[in-house]
Formats: C-alpha cells, structure tokens, sequence
C-alpha cells in the first residue's frame, strides 16, 4: 500500500485568467442551459399530453364547449415577440458591462414581464373560455397555458430580484453574465410560446 | 494559461507553499457544529449525507421486502393482510427506485466526479445542497405516511385508474405523487450540476477523449435524466395530482381523458430510469475492472460508443412495458426490435471488460469479485430482458413473478454488485480506511448466493402462474416449496448486507489506515488525500492520459504536473474549455448558506401542503420567493468583485 503521493510539478500558471465570462465559458450560462433542456422538453411533454387527448374527441373543442378567444393572446404573443430585440440589446449593453444601461433594462423588462404574467392570468381565466374540470380539452388547455405561465412567473421573479440587486445591492462583475443570462432565458420563455398559442388558442379556431 | 511547460520542469512543488496551504484551509472549512451542518456546501459532506440517507431508505425498504417474503414463505399465511401487503410492495418498489437506486448513483458521482475530473467542487455547490434537502423531504414522506397506515398501495408505477380519485379515494396515493415530485427535482438539479461539472471544471488536459468512463457514464446518465424525468414529474405532479385534487379529467375517459396516456408517460420515464440505475453502475465496474485488472480498459473507444449508444436507445424501449395494451403491431415490431437491440452495447462492454482481466494481472480484491458478480447476475438479468422483447412471451409472463425475477436480477446485478464494488474500492477515498477484506468476502459471497436463491426461483414461480402482487396463494397450487427457497435466499441477502453495515461501522473507525492511493489507482481522485482535504486538490492536478497516474499499464506515474494560480484566500475553481479542458477562466464560488435548506423547506410545505389543498402552491412559492432572494443577494463579502458599493456607501 503506498502511503505516499506522487510529487507534483508545476506545468502552468493561472493566476492571469479573468475571473468572469459571458456565454457558453461562464459556468453558470451552463446551468440555465440545463435548465432551459429541462424545461423545454416538460412543454414538449405538455404539448404531447394535449394533442394525444385530442384523439378522443370527434370536434375540437369538445361540442357544447366555447372557443378560445384570440384578441388577447394575438396581443400577447405580439408584444412578446416585439421585446426581442429590446432584450437582445440588454444582453449587448450586460456584455459591455454597461452598468447604467443594463439597469434600465432589467427594470424595463421586469415591467414587461409583470405585463406578461397579467396577460397571462386574462389568458387562463378569460380567453381560454372553459375551466380545467370541465372536461379532458380543458385540464389540457390549462396544462399547457398553465406550465408556461408558471415559468413566465417565476422569470418574472428572478427579474424582480435582479432589478433589485441593480438597485440596491453591491452589483459584481457576475451579475452581468447574469443580465446576459436571464435575456437568453427570456428568448426561451417567448419562443417556446409561439408555438404552444398556435396550439392552445389557434387551432381550436379553426372551422 | 499564461504557460503551458512540457517535460522536463526544473523542480517539485516543495513545502514553502505552507502559508498558502493554511489559508486554503481556513477558506474553504465549514462552519464548526449544527451551523456547519445546515450550511456546507461542500460536495464531499453532501454526498456523504446523500448516500447514508439513500442507505437507510434501502434498509427500510428492504425490511418491507422481509415482511413480504415471510408472508409469501408458506400458504396462507397470516402475517399481513391485502391492505399492508399493498403497501409494503409499493413503499418497497417506490423507495428502491426513487429513494435509493437513482439517487445513491447520483450521491456517489456528487462525491466522486469532481474529485475524478481534479476540480475543487462541484459546479453549483448550493443547489447540491438544496437538492439534497429535497431528496430527504421526499423520503421522510414516503415513510412516515407508510408507517401512519396511509402509504402509497397502488404499485410503484401507479396505474391510474387505480390510483385515481374514484378508486383510490384518501390520500395515499396523494403521497406518492408528491414524494415523485421531491425526487424528480432532486434528481433533476444533481443532473445539472453534474453535467456542468463535467463540462466545465475538468483538470486541465482533461479532453473528452480522456475522461475516465466512470465520468462518462455519469455524463450519459446525466443527459438521459434531463429527458426523462420530466415526464414523471408531469404526470405525476400536474396531472395525476391534479386529477385528485381539482378534477381535472386527464385519465378520466368519462370526460374524454385516457388512462393509457399514464402509461404512456410513466414508462417514457420508467424505462430509461432502468439505464439511469445502472449505467453508472457500469462506469465502477469500469474503474473497478482497471483498477484490479492492473490495465487500461480494453476498448475505451468501443466502450465510450457503447454507452452513448445505451442512452439513445433506451428511450425507444418503453411500450415494451404495454404490450398487454392494444398497441398497434408495427409497434410492438418497432419496441421489439429496440429491446433486443439494446442488448448489443451492453453486451460490448461486458467482452471489454472480460478482455481487460483476461490480458491483465488481475487481483481478486473484493471490489473485483462484485464486479465479476455483476457480470454474471446482470447477464441473466438481461438474458431474460431479451426473451421478453419477444411479444407472445411477455403475454403469457406479464405481471407474474417472472417479472418479479427479471427485474431484481437487472437492479441487483447492474446496481447492487456495481454499487457495492464502487464502496469497497472507494471506502478509503471517503473515510482514509479500508474496508475489511475478510468481511468483504463473506459479504460478496453471501450476496452473490442470496440473490440466486432469491430471485431464480421466481423465474420458475412466474412461469407456473403465480402473479405478482398477490398476498397470500392457496397450498394446492404446489408453490410453496420454491416460494420458501426464495425466503431462505432473502434472509441470506439480509445477512449479507448485515455484514456490510457491520463492516462499514467497523472499519470507518478500525479500519486499516489507506494512505492516499491504496490501489495505485489511475485516475485524479487518488491524487489526494483519502479523505481529500475540503479544497479537494492543493493545485489543479493535469492529465496527460486517460490513466493520468499510471506511466503505463498499471505503473505508478513518477511525478503529477500541475497548475498554480488559483486563489487561495477566497473559494475559486477553474473552468476549462468543453471539448479539450484549456484552462480559461476562475470561477469565484458562493459562501456556505442555509437558503438551500430554507429553499427546500418552502418547497417541502408547497407540495405535501397541496396533498390536502391548491392553495398551499400560492402560500409555498411565495415563501420560496423569499427564500430564493436570500440565496441570490450579494452579500459584499469581496470588495474586488463590486462594480458598484452598496447604495449610501463610498
């Protein structure tokens, strides 16, 4: 048994290397990517569970069941698709490190993101036109409009958070990887809504 | 890096580096007492607590298998009754699968993986706490309400309509779904860290193709559980509970829902989470077979296909669960051909792993004799897995005790033999003593005869008839004798185990003294201290080699290069590039924290909260807010890092 170890030799220094990054080299860009996989494949998983229900009805909605109305989440999906580039340019100004800019933008897009979750609950509880226990279209409804919601609201916590921080606490040099984060994450929660409102609230209009 | 020196360097790493080395000490030691305890993020004590908690839910969950193969000993007996019976073999099933097998894998790579890939802890070390926390939650429901007479009854994959509202009214299948919740999120957040881990904080030198298999089998495992958990989660959280809760008709075919959707679901989850289970099992034979083999694995290439290969297909296996269910018939062709399939790359790194022992100089130490146990019993397992790909035979054996058979010969065999191993050969890196050889033997020997006895019989059993899930048969169905036998083989795996907690009590104090690398081991881990300092590594170790301690089969490298650089007067890792480990930036880790704990403590009222109502989502995530801001806010406790000082200070 040997109870010694094996000398070391020094084969490099590190000391030089920065000790924050953006993108895929910051380690924690990786953990939201996780997160992202995960929770991308759940609404994958959701938008599966609704259209396998399908199958069991001859009409879609279920007859004696109202359509979903459209006005409200068209504007949704609008305006959701219109703060792309205005998150796309935060994550820029995070990049640069930009700290009054970057301010600004949490703070704008933490309004935006209240906004969102807002029109979300109008979606569930005005557009959707039918209540999960009325009958299997609807818990599938709610499934879907309800676990994006769910990811929408607790976004819209970590951006209340970090407008917060922005504000009030002492900003370090990692809260811009993650500000630039978080505005990739927010690309994940609108396009991966694009095609559950087609879904939710398109296709049961169709005649 | 600023410089990258090849061979020769002038001079070792000498010992005026002491004033260094005490602050590493006193920067990354935990807090002293209960404090420390609640507040360590250190993935060695997490991971120590990890597998322990997984230990006793194994133990409990192996005394429910007691009670039913005492009650299964003889006919008619009347130990229990249906009711208890229904729990014991869902509480049984339930705990070894989302209690134990999963996550004593996961704790294992939460100990070894950082210490494997030289890093100096896992990548996002509070939400290992946090999903520590979760695991224990779900496990305390699980049995508390078990043994409160209100534990889960309606088998471990919980069919609905029988675990739905209308036949199983009360609460107990309320805790199932929710102790699934616990473990899914557990499950999920060790993924995440473990894959970044790997990504990301790997030694220097460290390439893809230089990373042990035990890391990659780890890595497979780890992106197999990102695509797989979820769908339990959902079906469990969202919609069977939702189903019982508030209604919703998901499974209820009255109002359009669909029961076979659970299957569906269920298996899409609880196939892969066979590979899951024993995937890394395959990884320690790996490191078990190199180490005792004295050689290289033969094939590292073939085996590193083989187990990419294992976690691709096993998603395509899981109507094989349902051929009973009207499937389509190019389905079951399709699930079918899978099956079989599947057995190919398992079947690869079983000849490499006889290949490396063949042409090695193999020591039987009893880490190795688990390793060739796994061989043998998880051979047959999945012999037997092949001949129920066959459609027409999995109809006259499903839901007997033939199944019963297959599937304990798979999760002994690729978990508990693997598993087992892995302790004996890594006993010392955790605790800095050996394992007892002599008890090691009577343990690997015992367990090797009590699985046998166990679990062939059941094979004969299934093919007479008997189906599982019963209480109690009648004497005049002649199965008594080969019921008893497997009675004698449980209480012979309940001896064996005896002798490894025996061992494990004994040797952690008793034991003989390990040194650093008791093997002569090749890969980083034995590069430090047994057990490691809580820094892991005093410098970042480099890897030249898929066998960075060995300079060639077997034989002790003379000298570990590697990198200084890393502070040492506050937390730091080293990240390094994806595909081939270039150093590339230092990572500043969090201080220790109870917000994990308080994190889970919210989530644990939110979701036993709403086996009894909706509102406890409302009440829970809004505590869980609050403790997510304690977790996130900055505390300032490194001015260097500020762009910006606190407001109203200079």
């Amino acid at each position: 048994m040997s109870m010694t170890s094996t000398p070391r030799i020094p084969a490099g220094d590190v000391s030089e290397l920065p000790t924050s990054a953006f993108g895929n080299r910051d380690i924690m860009w990786w953990g939201t990517l996780g997160f992202m996989v995960i929770e991308g494949f759940t609404l994958v998983i959701c938008a599966v569970v609704h259209v396998y229900l399908r199958k069991n009805f001859a009409t879609w909605p279920p007859e004696g069941t109202m359509r979903p109305s459209v006005v409200v989440p068209t504007v949704q999906v609008s305006l959701m698709l219109a703060s792309l580039p205005f998150m796309h340019w935060v994550r820029r100004r995070a990049y640069e490190r930009d700290l009054a800019r970057v301010r600004r933008g949490i703070t704008g897009a933490a309004l935006l993101t209240v906004c969102f979750d807002l029109l979300r609950a109008w979606e569930l509880l005005r557009s959707l036109n039918v209540r999960w226990d009325a009958n299997a279209y609807g818990s599938a409804q709610w499934l879907v409009v309800g676990s994006h919601g769910t990811l929408l609201a607790i976004q819209s916590m970590e951006l209340i958070g970090m407008m917060a921080i922005f504000w009030l606490g002492p900003v370090e040099k990692k809260h811009f990887s993650d500000a630039a984060d978080i505005a990739n994450y927010w690309a994940f929660i609108v396009l991966t809504w694009v095609p559950l409102y087609v879904l939710c609230f398109l296709v049961p209009n169709w005649r | 890096m600023t410089t990258e020196t090849s061979a020769p360097v002038a001079e070792a790493i000498g010992s005026d580096d002491d004033a260094a080395l005490a602050e590493l000490e006193r920067v990354w030691r935990p807090r002293p007492g209960l404090r420390g305890w609640l507040t360590t993020t250190d993935h060695k004590a997490i991971a120590r607590r990890y597998v322990v908690t997984a230990f006793v839910w194994f133990a409990l969950a192996g005394l429910n298998a007691v009670v039913m193969r005492l009650q299964l000993a003889q006919p008619e007996r009347g130990l229990v009754g249906p009711d208890r019976y229904n729990q014991l073999f869902t509480v049984h099933g339930s705990a070894m699968m989302f209690l134990f097998a999963v996550p004593v894998m996961q704790a294992m790579a939460i100990y070894l993986v950082p210490l494997l890939v030289g890093a100096r802890n896992i990548s996002y070390p509070r939400l290992n706490a946090f999903g520590y926390w979760m695991f224990l939650i779900g496990g305390v429901l699980l049995f508390a309400s078990f043994y409160l007479n209100m534990g889960p009854d309606t088998g471990w994959f919980a069919y609905v309509p029988l675990s739905g509202p209308q036949y199983t009214p009360g609460k107990r299948a309320d805790v199932w779904a929710q102790m699934v919740t616990f473990t899914e999120i557990a499950g999920l957040v060790a993924a995440v860290e473990l894959l970044a881990t790997i990504f990301k904080t790997r030694a220097p030198g460290m390439s893809l193709d230089r990373m042990p298999l035990y890391v990659w089998s780890i890595l497979v495992t780890s992106l197999m559980i990102l695509f797989a958990l979820p769908a339990v989660a959902i079906a469990s959280t969202l919609m069977l509970a939702m189903d019982r809760l508030v209604a919703t008709h998901f499974f209820n075919p009255a109002e359009g829902g669909d029961p076979l959707l659970w299957q569906h679901l269920f298996w899409f989850f609880g196939h892969p989470e066979v590979y899951i289970m024993f995937i890394p099992g395959l990884g320690f034979v790996s490191s078990i077979v190199e180490t005792f083999a004295r050689r290289r694995v033969f094939g590292y290439p073939v085996m590193v296909a083989s187990l990419v290969l294992t976690g691709f297909v096993a998603f395509g296996l899981w109507v094989h669960h349902m051929f009973a269910t009207p499937i389509p018939q190019l389905g079951r062709g399709f699930f079918t051909a899978a099956s079989v399939l599947i057995a190919i790359p398992t079947g690869v790194q079983i000849f490499c792993w006889i290949a490396t022992i063949w042409s090695g100089r193999p020591r039987f130490a009893t880490a190795m004799l688990f390793a060739i146990g796994f061989i043998v019993v998880f051979t047959i397992g999945g012999i037997t897995g092949v001949m129920q790909a066959s459609v027409a035979f999995d109809l006259q054996v499903h839901d007997t005790f033939f199944v019963v058979a297959h599937f304990h010969y798979v999760i002994l065999g690729g978990v508990l033999f693997p598993l087992f191993g892995a302790v004996y050969l890594w006993f010392p890196k955790f605790t800095g003593r050996l394992l007892d050889e002599r008890l090691g033997r009577w343990h690997v020997a015992l367990f090797f005869i009590g699985t046998n006895l166990a679990f062939f019989p059941m094979h004969l059993l299934g093919l007479q008839g008997m189906p599982r899930r019963i209480y109690t048969y009648r004497p005049e169905l002649g199965w008594g004798d080969l019921n008893l036998l497997a009675t004698v083989g449980a209480a012979i795996i309940g001896v064996s185990v005896l002798l490894f907690v025996v061992n494990v009590l004994r040797s952690r104090r008793h034991g003989a003294l390990a040194g650093d690398d008791p093997w002569q081991g090749s890969t980083l881990e034995w590069a430090a201290t047994s057990p490691p300092a809580t820094y892991n590594f005093r410098d970042t170790p480099v890897c030249r080699s898929v066998t960075p301690l060995w300079s060639g089969d077997g034989e002790p490298a003379e000298a570990l290069p590697v990198v200084t650089g890393l502070a040492t007067h506050r937390r730091q890792i080293l990240v390094t590039t994806v595909l081939d480990a270039v150093p590339d930036n230092r990572h500043n880790h969090p201080a220790d924290t109870s917000a994990p704990f308080w994190m889970a403590a919210t989530l644990g009222v939110t979701f036993i909260g709403a086996i009894f109502t909706p509102w406890a989502y409302v009440i829970g995530f809004a505590l869980a807010g609050i403790a997510f801001a304690i977790w996130a806010w900055p505390r300032g406790d490194h001015p260097e890092d500020a762009v910006l000082p606190r407001r109203g200070e200079s």
